[in-house]
């Protein structure tokens, strides 16, 4: 327990930094940094002093409306300060904590490269070059893949993946669908009831593929999840212009299991038991030999039971989660 | 102009301010129920099984619980629950041998057992690192509780503190484990219900229980989770530190822990307590203190949040997300529900160390009752006010931080094992309990300052860590503990069989297997094995009472007597028959060998003045104990 507790005090005391003492404020990204502007972009922004900024007129944490009511308002602004006039205000802007907030960048943005601002009431906080909106056409045709490299991995590892097709451009997720059912048929089936049928009539999860570094027209790389069960997947990459399209059945991605043995997750749970099973063990054998748990009277038989019915009962708990429900997508 | 909500409203202060006069008011209206020091740290030993199991349940979740777990929630997903899931392994052990041990000795503190069993140096030894590691966790407590009420309300960090100590000191002070115990009630059902208000308005908002599933990775579904990687937080190091070290350390030697314990009516009902909390409580407490960190890694999984979120802050980030006004209030009182309800528990054990460890042992043995009580109500100031005073020096020094966490380490593993094989094997003698607890501690220190020693019991786990006393701290962190418990145990075997102790005091009642005799000892007699059925009757009052085996007769007709299966001597608990009292009006007495007449219970004044039967149909409920 005690690490926990000490990386939480380190970063409590970092976030802290004396008594209500004002902390500094800082962006450090913007994520997405870059949208098209024919509909709204949700952005992250991570940085410090949030909760600060904002000063003592709104309890926090709060909503920022770009209202007369509050003192700050967060804003983009295109090109040099000379031109602050031409900005525009981001949209449900949300402090989540001192080192996030959300916010949407609204629709008709013209085209180019933006500083983030923060008007604060004693002046203003500048984040140059933070967000770039480009022009994109709605009619565009939707993204389609032409080959998945490597199409075979190994579960358990961690692996670089290339997607090459066309209209790859401008993802906004990129999304590994599976462990597919095996019979092909049920495939169909699945593609034909759609993949949006609520848990549990199908078992697919939904992956974001991570890390993703290239991006163009014709190629999108990414990193697929170390810990993805084996099984056939499928991918299905979205556009901020094409936004569900239809999966792509005919590229899959297989991950094979490694090679045989115990899972580790058996292991996990096998020697979990055996050692708090030789404290529990121990417990009863001096209880037998005290005479409090056995077969000879009401009360021992009583006893016996309702210990063996807390193994069993954190057994069946620690079970269910570790082998019925982690695979159920 | 878009409308949506603010939290941290006028209404979420109002909740939050009503909520600390609730708890003051609460906690100091039972302060007329403490009148000697055996109620002021055990309640008069009154409570029934469910009072214990909730207030210990407010207990063990503590000011941090709710950002700690959410943090690992996060990044580690179910095996969060890890933690919380251990303990019902040492339940053999703690039934049948540690609870009955500590019911039936009569002892007031763990440190008293040390001597008990072993010896007066052992004693001095136990109450010194009981102190220092009880202090150190009140400041704890308070610090980040501070430090959460700064982040999400920005309240100013020793205002927020000192609020809460002074709340938690006077209703302690007032009341003592009563207090304790029935505020505890209030804050755990409190804490339990705010965690579960948030997990469900996270589902909600993921869209149901399989959008949500649907968005925790593998990893994070499982509850046992990976074997030996990564070195933060790992299956074996969570087995060894939690299961093993942990798990022995809250149920053998947490003083607060201890103390509820003895606050029940009966060793029975503290059995049903311990069964309940950790079939039931101790289940759905894990799932309240964890599930924001499931919550967030979902959202963050479905694009709700970035996929990299700071662990340490999710939180506050879930909570920002899902509450509205009054919601964000209850979610925060729940939060110093969880610190009031351990720090108020820290305080009351600080007192009882230290009164009867130290001043009853070496200061004032001789003093009459009246004062030693004044005395524990200076000390339980004095706590909290040491509490607050480290505060500052937490803030300033993180380094503090890791030299409490280094001591925690290197107390537990020393002193869990010194109780155990006290507690469960006749030969261990006092000169192996000494050197088991300060050599080990010696083991433990040069575990942190050449951590390499522990790499033999890693099993494949990697070393991480960094230079410094922090660093090292961080080294095979999780490996400590069963390293501790090695060498420990080797010392306290060697030194056990090696020397050759002549044993001058009785066992009885101090170590498995004599606790037959031990049951006699505290009922003055054999006890009487059969259980009869609780009969309610009618009460009257005797006169002035008749003591017997230092506690007052009762008298009983006959056919209540067929009905308790109760012999004179038998000792029995009358108390008012509505339960949701929870043994407040209640006293254990003697059965009579007089009988009364018939449907009625005659009861002496001083336990008609305990009970106060209801004027109405004047009835009490009267148990067989034994």
């Amino acid at each position: 327990m005690w690490p926990w507790l000490a990386s939480l005090m380190a970063a409590a005391a970092i976030g802290c930094s004396g008594s209500g003492a004002k902390r500094s404020f800082d962006v450090s990204s913007v994520t997405p940094n870059h949208g098209p502007n024919y509909d709204s972009v949700r952005i992250f922004i991570r940085g410090s002093g949030f909760i600060s900024l904002l000063g003592g007129k709104v309890q926090l944490p709060t909503r920022l409306e770009g209202t007369s009511k509050t003192s700050v308002r967060l804003e983009m602004w295109q090109g040099s300060s000379q031109r602050l006039k031409e900005g525009f205000s981001l949209e449900r802007t949300t402090v989540l904590s001192d080192e996030l907030m959300r916010a949407e960048v609204p629709p008709g943005v013209p085209p180019g490269l933006y500083h983030l601002v923060f008007r604060r009431h004693m002046g203003l906080e500048f984040t140059k070059s933070a967000y770039r909106v480009y022009q994109v056409k709605p009619n565009r045709g939707p993204p389609f893949i032409r080959e998945i490299r490597p199409s075979r991995v190994i579960a358990g590892q961690p692996a670089r993946l290339s997607i090459l097709g066309g209209n790859l451009d401008d993802p906004i997720a990129i999304i590994l669908i599976g462990p597919l059912p095996k019979d092909s048929k049920d495939t169909q089936l699945l593609l034909q009831v759609g993949l949006g049928v609520p848990w549990p009539f199908h078992q697919a999860r939904r992956v974001h593929l991570l890390r993703v570094s290239e991006q163009n027209a014709a190629r999108i790389s990414g990193t697929i999840p170390a810990d993805l069960p084996a099984g056939k997947y499928t991918i299905q990459i979205q556009t901020s212009t094409h936004k569900g399209q239809p999966t792509d059945f005919d590229h899959l991605l297989i991950i094979a299991k490694p090679p045989a043995g115990m899972s580790e997750r058996t292991e996990d749970f096998v020697i979990y038991f055996v050692v708090m099973g030789f404290v529990f063990l121990l417990g009863m054998i001096m209880a037998y030999r005290q005479g409090d748990v056995g077969l000879g009277t009401k009360k021992k038989r009583f006893n016996l039971a309702w210990m063996l019915a807390g193994l069993l009962f954190y057994a069946l708990l620690i079970g269910v989660f570790q082998f019925w429900l982690s695979g159920w997508y | 102009m878009q409308h949506s909500h603010i939290i941290g409203t006028t209404l979420d202060y109002g909740i939050i301010i009503g909520y600390f006069v609730l708890v003051l008011g609460f906690g100091a209206f039972f302060g007329r129920y403490t009148k000697t020091t055996k109620d002021f740290f055990f309640s008069g030993q009154r409570f029934p099984w469910w009072l214990i199991a909730f207030s210990m349940v407010a207990t063990t979740v503590g000011s941090y619980s709710f950002i700690k777990y959410s943090a690992v929630a996060y990044s580690y997903g179910m095996s969060s629950t890890h933690t919380y899931w251990n303990d019902w392994f040492w339940m053999p052990l703690f039934v049948f041998g540690w609870l009955p041990i500590l019911y039936y000795s009569r002892v007031t503190s763990i440190p008293e057992y040390f001597e008990r069993r072993f010896n007066r140096p052992t004693r001095l030894l136990a109450t010194i690192v009981m102190l220092l590691y009880l202090l150190g966790y009140i400041g704890i407590n308070f610090y980040t509780l501070g430090v959460a009420l700064n982040a999400m309300l920005g309240w100013n960090l020793m205002l927020a503190v000192v609020v809460i100590a002074v709340i938690s000191a006077i209703y302690v002070t007032a009341g003592g484990q009563t207090s304790v115990i029935m505020t505890d009630l209030l804050q755990g059902v409190l804490l339990l219900a705010a965690g579960f208000l948030l997990f469900g308005l996270g589902i909600y908002y993921l869209g149901g229980f399989g959008s949500f599933w649907d968005n925790m990775p593998y990893r994070h579904r499982l509850v046992l989770a990976y074997t030996n990687r990564p070195p933060d937080f790992n299956m074996l190091g969570i087995l060894w530190q939690d299961g093993l070290s942990q798990g022995a350390f809250v149920l053998f030697l947490n003083q607060g822990i201890m103390m509820r314990f003895l606050s029940a009516k009966s060793v029975k009902d503290g059995k049903k307590a311990i069964t309940f909390v950790l079939i039931g409580l101790q289940v759905v407490a894990a799932l309240a203190v964890a599930g924001a960190g499931w919550l967030g890694k979902a959202m963050a999984e479905r694009g709700d949040l970035p996929v990299h979120s700071n662990a340490n802050t999710i939180f506050v980030v879930v909570s920002s997300i899902l509450c509205q006004p009054g919601v964000f209030g209850l979610v925060m009182a729940a939060l110093t529900a969880a610190l009031m309800s351990t720090a108020d528990t820290l305080i009351n054990a600080t007192s009882a160390v230290v009164v009867n460890d130290l001043w009853k042992v070496y200061v004032n043995p001789d003093a009459p009752d009246r004062q030693t009580l004044r005395m524990a109500r200076i000390v339980s100031v004095a706590a909290a006010g040491i509490g607050v005073l480290m505060v500052p020096v937490y803030a300033s020094f993180k380094s503090i931080y890791a030299a409490h966490a280094a001591f925690t380490a290197m107390v537990g593993p020393p002193l869990a094992v010194a109780v155990l094989l006290g507690a469960f094997w006749r030969r261990f003698s006092a000169r192996a309990a000494f050197w088991t607890i300060a050599a080990g501690i010696g083991a433990m220190a040069l575990s942190v300052i050449w951590p390499d020693v522990l790499a033999p019991f890693a099993f494949g786990i990697a070393k991480a860590g960094g230079p410094g006393l922090a660093g090292h701290l961080k080294s095979y962190f999780f490996v400590r503990a069963l390293y501790g418990f090695v060498i420990c145990g080797a010392i306290g075997i060697i030194v056990a069989l090696v020397s050759k102790e002549t044993r001058t005091k009785s066992l009885v009642g101090l170590v498995w297997g004599t606790l037959n005799e031990a049951r006699a000892n505290f009922k003055g007699e054999q006890p009487s094995p059969a259980d009869g059925k609780p009969a309610h009757l009618l009460a009257v009052l005797l006169g002035e009472s008749i003591i017997r085996k230092g506690r007052p007769e009762i008298r009983l007709p006959l056919s209540a007597r067929e009905q308790l299966h109760a012999q004179p001597g038998d000792l029995l608990y009358v108390t008012d028959p509505r339960w949701y009292l929870g043994g407040l009006r209640s006293a254990h007495v003697v059965l009579s060998e007089r009988t009364a007449s018939s449907d009625r219970v005659e009861l002496p004044k001083d336990v008609w003045n305990l009970v106060r039967p209801r004027r109405k149909n004047g009835k009490v409920r009267v148990e067989k104990i034994m």
